[in-house]
Parts: C-alpha cells; structure tokens; sequence
C-alpha cells in the first residue's frame, strides 16, 4: 500500500510543481515506483518541467469521467521504467473533477506503487479541495517571504481541519547572503511562526531554472545545490535522518582573508 | 497588376490570378475574403484555375490551396505555371482574359475590408468550415465539424479538432487533432509547424525530445502509407 503526499503551498510561485517534480523523480531514482499527479487543471505545469509535453493524450479528466481506463492515462517517464505523470488537462477548469473523484484515483493508485505525489494549484478553492481530497500526507511549500509565508500558515490551518496533520515544510529559494545580512527571514524565523516539521530547505539556485526549461528534474543534476537539497528531501521521506545541508555559498580566499583581519 | 487576388476568365472557365510578390500566408488570407465577397458571383461550387503568375508555387503550398479552395466549396482544376518558372505561361497570353468586377460595384481595397470583415470573429465559410482570425492561447479549444482555418498563432497548451482540414496560418504549437471522426485523408498545414504533438484520424506523432527549433519553413502533415508523414515544403 503506498502513500498518497500532496505538494500545496496556497501561494503561487513558490516551487510546487518544481518540488514535486524533484521529489517525485527523487524517490523514483531511489528505486521507488512513482506516480506524480498534476490536479492544476488549466493551468498544468509538471508535464512541462517533467519533459513529458509531447506524450500527454489522455488526462486526469478523462480518467475521472472514465474516458479511459487509469493505465492508459499514466505517462511513462523517459529516465525511470517506474516513474508515471499523470497530467492535468489544460482546456478544461477545476470543477471538471470533484473530490469524490480525485480520492478514487489516489486510493486506486496507492494499490499499484509506492508513492503518489500530487501536485497542488495554487489557491484554496475547488483545485485546492480535489488536490488533499486523497491525501495521506501534505508537504507545504513556501518562500523566506511574509506574504509566502502568510498563505503556508493559512494553507496549514486548512489541511489540519480536513484531517491532514503533522504537515511537513519545504522552504524554498533561501539565499543564505540576504539571511546572514539580516534582509531575508531566517529558517528559524519562519518554523516558529508555522510551528510544523521542517523537511528541508532549498536554496535559491540558477540551476533551477534551467532544468526546468529543458524538463530535466534538478534533483538528477549532482553539480546543482538545490538538487543535493532535493536529494536529501528524498533520504527524509524515506526515513533516513540527514542533516540540514550547509547553504554558505564557498567563501573566496580574499574573503577568508578579511575576516582573519576583522578578528571573527 | 491592381490587386493580389481577382478573377480572370480564359478558355477553360475562371481564373484565380494571384500577385506573385505576396506572402503566401497573407495571400490565403485574401483569398478568404476574396471569395467570400464574390460567392454571389461564383456560385456554390466552381472549378477555378489557380493562376499564380511568375510566383511558381511548391507541391505543399497547392496542396494547402487546393483545401483552402475546398474548404470554400470550390475544386482545383488545374495550377498556373504548372510546376517551373521556365514552363509558366504570362497572364497576357490568355485571350479572353476579362477582368471580372461586375458583380462587386464598390471594390474597397482588400487589405482594409479583410480585418473588418475577418477581425476578431469566427467566421464561417462555404462548404464546411471555419476561420478563426485570432491567435488560440494556451487553455482554449477549437472544435469544428469540418475543415478548420486559422489565421493566426495557436500557442503551446491550446488544442484544435476538426473532423476535416486544419490549416493554420501562422505558428502551430499546440496539439492539432485533424479527422478526428478518422478521415485519414486530412491534412494539417502550418506556416510554422512547431507542434509537440499532431494528431490524424486515429493516429498520433510526437515530436522528438530534447531541443526543438522554431522552424521557419511552411510544413504539411498527412498520412502516407499508414505512417503520419511531415514534409517540409
């Protein structure tokens, strides 16, 4: 029996579908069998940042009004035999699926694979309630920014009286130069305004925004940071306890220099 | 020559005398409107000779002609020049070349009458089809029974089904669905043809992964031998 995670964030743009997409292939490259299930219907995302664009012909809604059969709508992925999308259907709106629905196919897929990673739209609406609807577990996403933070702490509320408890945090796009100055709320800052289980923190990375206009998941990229980051969300969720990583960006010797001087 | 699109007649029937210097995107646009306006004239289903002066056009872009025409309710009966530039015969060598005005008393120049006439709106032509004349965004879908013109962009994420023809003047990027109801001799042109997936009958390709660039050349995709064929024209 596997377990259904959903990634929200109530915010948009904070990196959902870019951590789902990285979780979901993390855990696949770990030898787990995945399904990554878009519900941002008219507005999907994860089949681009997947790389998986081209081979979309049916969707969640044409599973959910049983115009095709659950398999048929699992897109393979190139780079795992046991990694599937499947995406939302762009031309249609949220209310094409309900939650009676969204719930069948999570407890339908949870049969077949070990994780389901269910990529959340932004918002608290009608998406927002098809996206937990199935969830066993919830993964908040957010930015080190008040407004980012404000929509985790409503979104948490949220999912806490719709039965989703113990949600776990992914703090995204951190830029450790900003934290240090004192110009970016700090990890620290935000876990004791959220209050809830921290699951990792990604720092803010160019890399990012390449692999996911070239559809590669960072989290493959070993040279990437926010992929190493990733890599470690990953060993969590599988239950292997691995510490926080260090996001100093590497000190130049001009700089180590200085501070020997300075006395710190 | 005064304008890019009129009507000649020689000894085989009506001519469709095209201005050889305009793109042939906006040609097909003005051919539209051209016929549109002259279908009191024309009647319900001509054979036209398709005259395209000192401008020979490719096997594809009389095969999009040839649809367009069709889409109209009328039939290709044959091509002017016929296929080089050294074959084509000169428009002054039709003997009973008449310039056809008659039935148009207040002839407006073309380009301001077509986007008044095609602006914004779905319009629907002749025999079965429908233009659209603006660009489908990303979320939108278009679905006709029957051949389906569109002048204008259809971007990534946007979808367009016909049980007959789609051609699309501009840039393809979205899925394109033709004979959907499984005629497999539908077509789908695209000035550009940038599309991740295309889809004929019950048939579907999907472009290669890994880089794709923006093509500039007009492309034409059918099926040929049970295999869904893109050629560059």
């Amino acid at each position: 029996m596997g377990e259904v995670i959903v990634v929200t964030s109530g915010k948009g743009g904070v990196g959902k579908t870019t951590t789902a997409a990285n979780i979901g292939t993390g855990l696949a490259a770990q030898g787990k069998k995945v399904v990554l299930l878009d519900t941002d219907i008219g507005l999907r995302n994860l089949d681009v940042v997947m790389g998986l664009e081209n081979r979309i012909v049916y969707d969640i809604v044409d599973i959910a009004q049983g115009h095709c059969k659950l398999k048929q709508g699992m897109i393979k992925d190139k780079r795992f035999p046991e990694l599937y999308l499947i995406p939302a259907a762009q031309t249609k709106d949220k209310t094409s699926v309900t939650e009676e629905q969204t719930r069948a196919i999570c407890n339908e897929l949870k049969q077949e694979v070990d994780y389901v990673i269910v990529d959340c739209p932004a918002g608290i609406e009608q998406g927002f309630k098809n996206a937990i609807a199935g969830a066993d577990r919830a993964i908040v996403v957010t930015n080190p920014e008040v407004s980012a933070v404000r929509d985790a702490d409503r979104i948490i509320g949220l999912l806490e009286a719709n039965g989703l408890r113990e949600p776990q945090l992914v703090l995204n796009r951190v830029r450790p130069n900003m934290v240090r100055q004192g110009d970016m709320m700090s990890v620290d800052d935000i876990l004791e305004i959220l209050a809830i289980k921290l699951l990792g923190v990604i720092p803010d990375d160019d890399s990012i925004v390449i692999s996911t206009n070239r559809g590669e998941p960072t989290v493959l990229d070993q040279q990437s940071k926010a992929g190493q980051a990733y890599r470690n969300i990953v060993q969590r969720l599988l239950g292997n306890d691995v510490p926080l990583m260090n996001l100093d960006v590497e000190e130049g010797f001009f700089a180590k220099l200085m501070k020997l001087f300075k006395g710190n | 020559m005064n304008e890019p699109v009129s009507f000649k007649g020689n000894k085989d029937g009506i001519v469709l005398l095209l201005d050889s210097t305009i793109e042939f995107e906006l040609l097909c646009q003005m051919i539209v409107q051209k016929l549109w306006q002259s279908r009191s004239f024309l009647g319900e289903h001509t054979t036209l000779i398709v005259n395209s002066g000192d401008m020979s056009l490719n096997e594809g872009q009389r095969l999009a002609l040839k649809v367009l025409l069709q889409s109209l309710g009328h039939e290709v009966k044959y091509f002017l020049p016929e296929q080089s530039v050294s074959e084509q015969e000169t428009t002054a060598a039709e003997p009973e070349a008449v310039e056809q005005t008659a039935h148009e008393p207040e002839e407006e120049p073309v380009h301001d009458s077509l986007s008044e006439s095609l602006a914004g709106i779905e319009h629907y032509l002749a025999n079965g089809a429908l233009a659209v004349r603006k660009n489908i965004r990303s979320g939108q879908k278009v679905a006709y029974d029957g051949t389906l013109i569109v002048f204008g962009d259809v971007n990534a994420g946007a979808e367009l089904v016909a049980t007959g023809h789609i051609l699309v003047l501009g840039t393809l990027r979205g899925v394109a669905h033709a004979g959907c109801q499984g005629d497999k001799n539908a077509i789908v042109y695209a000035t550009q043809l940038c599309s991740l997936q295309l889809r004929i009958a019950d048939m579907i390709a999907r472009a290669p992964d890994g880089e794709s660039t923006e093509r500039r050349v007009p492309e034409i995709a059918r099926i040929i031998d049970n295999y869904l064929v893109i050629e560059e024209l």
